[in-house]
């Protein structure tokens, strides 16, 4: 028969130690998406002109983790103790967590010896998609105040 | 020390050198940290690039988000213009 250890280092052989250091260095991690490195990227030579891409993002993260022990105790005489025998109640741990990383173009910054300039990045979908929200609200709302009051 | 719910940092990275033209992209990031959990929110943006050449000038020509600004130019126009119909239904009653 299997031994499992019990103690605080182990929950029904999950080892906790090891769950609590991976999500620790998660969290190390997470801290570190707030860098100017990940905004700019590796700059792109074309020539003398040095092409600098940079980009918006946006990293939302959230973990959680918990673990229980139980006790053990003997039942009936102390022989029962020597013998190992008795009664346990177990214990149990668990954890969860999810994240998400968006990211999406802003401007390239083109720098030549002539002198550097940035260039926008326009996302055509994402301001059609606003148009198309504002004219829809503009166009419900016209279309429910020309119907008139409701009556009850 | 308690943690601090909502941090604000501004940082300049490693300049990128172009002839005798020396650019530092610049980068604001704000992230939330959940109070009662671990993890949090984390946004990154580039806010401008400052120039300096061997003469010791310095430039800074900002970053614009343009899909952003027309986001919220036309978002605020389906709002005001909204608004604006129906103020106007209501003096014509």
């Amino acid at each position: 028969m299997d031994k499992v250890v019990k103690g605080p280092g182990n929950a029904g052989g999950v080892d906790v130690h090891t769950t609590f250091e991976d999500i620790n260095a998660t969290l190390v991690a997470f801290i570190e998406t707030a860098s100017v490195d990940r905004v700019y990227g590796t700059p792109i030579e074309v020539g003398e002109t040095k092409i600098i891409p940079a980009a918006e993002n946006l990293v939302v993260m959230g973990f959680g983790a918990g673990a229980g022990y139980g006790s053990t105790e003997f039942e009936g005489d102390e022989g029962a103790q020597s013998t190992g025998e008795g009664v346990g109640e177990g214990g149990g741990g668990g954890g969860g967590g999810g994240g998400r990383t968006l990211s999406r173009p802003v401007a390239v910054i083109i720098a030549s010896p002539d002198g550097v300039r940035v260039e926008p990045v326009t996302d055509r979908t994402k301001v059609f998609m606003a148009a198309i929200t504002a004219v829809g609200f503009m166009a419900g709302m016209f279309f429910r105040m020309s119907r008139g009051p409701r009556s009850l | 020390m308690a943690k601090r719910i909502l941090v604000q940092e501004t940082s300049a990275g490693e300049p990128v050198i172009v002839g005798e033209v020396s650019v530092y992209p610049v980068a604001r990031s704000y992230r939330i940290n959940f109070p009662a959990a671990r993890g949090g929110i984390v946004w990154n943006r580039p806010l401008a690039v400052i120039v300096a050449d061997s003469s010791g000038s310095r430039q800074i020509i900002p970053v614009q988000d343009r899909t952003r600004q027309l986001q919220i130019a036309l978002l605020a126009a389906g709002f005001f213009g909204t608004l604006l119909t129906w103020l106007i239904f209501r003096r014509s009653k």
